[in-house]
């Protein structure tokens, strides 16, 4: 076996399609089912409440804490590291907004100078080289939209048109223009025609947090998955979860063990093994497979093994009109604004970001998490309010840059463990104030624009710090210092030349949210590097 | 801005629980529920006083009235499934919080919550809203309103009367008033 990949998600999904078609033997393990289509339901309480999709707390706990002085305690809501697990990984479940890094994203550091109390840095890689790979994700994967005012340049148009606006893309635009801001139709991972064999968005209105039972959304599952089943070479073993990287006395990897779906130990051996497992998984994998050689952990010669955890910001505004918007229908997004995607340092911090018109909620969680303050909770009153407003409401959702910071982290929990036994995710996270200040510059833009629109009534809750992300961005950072970064430019190990890292956990830094274009871009990248050391017999 | 803290609070506190639930529980539940409505209104999980508690509750929280509220969209018949099955570990405090209820109903009015006036049920909640008994009745009530008819409540379309939305497998454009016609963005 030349490749054994770990996830089959938005990464490894690529990889695993790239690979194989560029010759190379391939299995993926995914701790997850391999679900089709229609197993996707349109159930709120299900996939929200339940866990669905992203599995039980009581099967795979996970513990939170502010600061590495705290002793982390279980959380009961949801996460704090929210993913879904199952063929396609999270790009099953995702809202599907696929924004392209700036060229700055890539070179902050240089453009601001350090950050106290950060590892703010660039990254070894340029957009420019990024290019062309963003470019393939548009194509492969399947990427609707059109460029705006502040889009990166591009080399090829995108394969298919905006989708249809939703109103509160109209009433998103209508604010945004009369306050002097470019509102742009979102560039959005769901197909607004057919495209590749498959079928466009039927608009059933289930995207942030389903399944997408069309196919429209360009999950791997639809995208990538039947491509590299397709080749011969590839084969995909779902309810497999791997809980170790072996290595031989000289330092190199050479496989992996798993639990199959019946909890029995399997070896698979590769002459390579390529982790994509997520932000979190990722890094839990590595820091599990200790041994003499690697007593902090495989790959963690520099200790930054789950460190640097990026959620993004992410904080909303809402606003009620006059008239129905129906946000029930269609994809969450439509249009977006990035007029404050870049940092100002007239703001007086580092941040910047960008916002769209959505409404995020099915029912129960839009009565629970939503609602203005001030309204009374019960009765008549509240009835109508129900009535009268479920179908005029919408959201401005604000994405922006979190900065790494060292102590945010996922570690192995001390004493709890999940159902394989295996160590909890331990999560320590502290929003950077600055990242606190650009999320709360954000808000306080998303109201103006909402009354610019002219909302008969728009509100928000107060920015604090975050204590669930759904970006796990960092945790294996890329950089061209082995005492300071876990992969180089080609997401080969520093400490381990057969082992490549790509997922989330590669990110240097956070860009304005929406990684999942990035992701992508970057795999599809790594998957031309890997080949080109792999035929060089470089690995 | 406290009572949205502690409502998100709440839901912060049972969300785990909710979330521990596995498909196969969940699944039975409308097959629970329609067994519970064969029997004649018997319920699986209730004691007959504490759904009658329940319900008045909910009853309060969405009243009947014009448009469906709790009682005509079955949300205790949800919450008797759920409270047996993915919610079990709520069941304790749920028990003794209505017992409480239907004490405290009694020093005040003569009677269980479920048989208090209007006016005597509304006092009481007043009082009771603060409590976490409250915040699950309201969540569950929410549940039972809003979820899958699948999952035992939301009888009869209450959900898309009450919200004034269809319910359509897939949509067209428009989609509200905002997004029709002709250069609607400008």
């Amino acid at each position: 076996m030349d490749f054994v990949i770990v996830g089959s998600g938005a990464a490894g999904g690529v990889l695993a399609k790239q690979l194989a078609v560029n010759g190379f033997s391939v299995v993926v393990l995914e701790q997850g089912p391999w679900r089709q289509p229609a197993d996707f339901h349109h159930d709120e309480l299900g996939v929200w409440l339940l866990g669905g999709l992203t599995g039980s707390p009581r099967d795979f706990p996970q513990t939170f804490r502010r600061s590495p002085e705290e002793t982390a305690t279980t959380q009961p809501a949801p996460g704090p590291l929210l993913y879904a697990r199952g063929v396609g990984g999270s790009s099953v479940h995702f809202t599907a907004n696929y924004w392209r890094f700036h060229p700055v994203d890539f070179r902050e550091r240089t453009r601001w100078g350090p950050i106290g109390g950060t590892r703010f840095d660039d990254w070894p890689v340029t957009y420019e080289e990024l290019e062309p790979y963003y470019t393939k994700v548009d194509w492969e994967v399947g990427v609707s939209g059109t460029p705006g005012p502040f889009d990166p340049p591009r080399s090829r148009p995108y394969p298919v048109p905006p989708l249809p606006v939703k109103s509160s893309g109209v009433l998103l635009s209508r604010g945004a223009r009369k306050l002097g801001l470019h509102p742009q139709p979102a560039p959005m991972a769901i197909l607004s025609e057919a495209h590749d064999g498959r079928v466009p968005c039927h608009h059933c209105g289930f995207c942030m947090g389903y399944g997408c039972e069309f196919g429209a959304k360009s999950s791997t599952l639809v995208s990538m998955i039947p491509k590299a089943v397709a080749t011969g070479r590839c084969e995909l073993r779902p309810n497999a979860t791997v809980h170790r990287v072996e290595t031989d006395a000289k330092g190199r990897a050479t496989g992996v063990l798993y639990w199959d779906e019946k909890g029995r130990e399997q070896r698979q051996a590769a002459r390579a093994v390529v982790l994509a497992a997520n932000g979190a998984e990722t890094a839990r994998l590595l820091l599990m497979s200790t041994s003499g050689a690697f007593p902090d952990g495989l790959a963690n010669s520099s200790g930054m093994v789950g460190k640097c955890l990026m959620w993004n910001g992410n904080v909303s505004a809402w606003g009620t009109f006059p008239e129905p918007l129906n946000e029930y229908k269609s994809v969450e997004v439509t249009r977006i604004v990035h007029d404050f995607y870049d940092a100002d340092p007239k703001r007086g911090f580092y941040g910047g970001g960008g916002f769209d018109g959505r409404f995020s909620f099915g029912p129960i969680l839009y009565a629970a998490l939503t609602l203005p303050p001030d309204l009374p909770r019960w009765g008549a009153g509240f009835k109508q309010y129900l009535h009268d407003s479920y179908t005029r409401t919408m959201e401005v959702a604000c994405h922006s840059t979190s900065l790494p910071v060292e102590t945010n982290s996922v570690s192995l929990d001390p004493s709890l463990k999940d159902k394989w036994g295996r160590p909890a995710l331990r999560v320590t996270y502290q929003d950077h104030a600055d990242d606190l200040k650009t999320m709360q510059f954000l808000q306080d833009r998303a109201l103006e624009v909402l009354q610019a629109a002219g909302a008969t009534r728009a509100w928000a809750f107060p920015v604090v710090p975050q204590n669930i992300g759904a970006h796990l961005l960092g945790t294996c950072r890329m950089g061209t210092d082995p005492a300071a970064s876990v992969v180089d430019a080609d997401h080969r190990a520093h400490d381990v030349p057969n082992l490549f890292i790509c997922d989330g956990s590669s990110f240097v830094t956070s860009g304005r949210g929406q990684p999942t274009m990035t992701i992508q871009a970057l795999a599809f990248r790594a998957a031309d590097r890997i080949t080109a050391l792999a035929r060089a017999h470089g690995i | 801005m406290e009572s949205v803290s502690s409502r998100r609070d709440f839901l912060a506190r049972i969300g785990g629980l909710w979330m521990a639930a596995n498909l196969p529980l969940v699944l039975s539940l409308g097959a629970r529920a329609r067994e519970a409505a064969a029997r004649g209104g018997a319920f699986s999980t209730f004691a007959e006083s504490e759904a009658r508690a329940f319900e008045a509750v909910a009853a309060q929280i969405l009243p009947s009235g014009g448009l469906p509220g709790a009682r005509e969209a079955g949300a205790v018949y949800f919450a008797d499934g759920a409270l047996g099955t993915f919610f079990a570990d709520q069941l304790p405090d749920m028990r003794l919080g209505l017992a409480e209820l239907d004490q405290r109903a009694r020093s005040m009015g003569g009677a269980a919550f479920a048989g208090l006036d209007d006016e005597h049920q509304k006092t009481l909640l007043h009082e009771l809203e603060p409590t976490a008994l409250f915040q699950g009745i309201w969540m569950l009530t929410m549940m039972g309103v809003f979820a899958e008819p699948s999952y035992g409540g939301n009888r009869e379309d209450a959900a898309q009367q009450l919200l004034g939305i269809t319910r359509a497998p897939t949509y067209q454009p428009p989609f509200g008033y905002y997004d029709a016609g002709k250069g609607a963005e400008d």
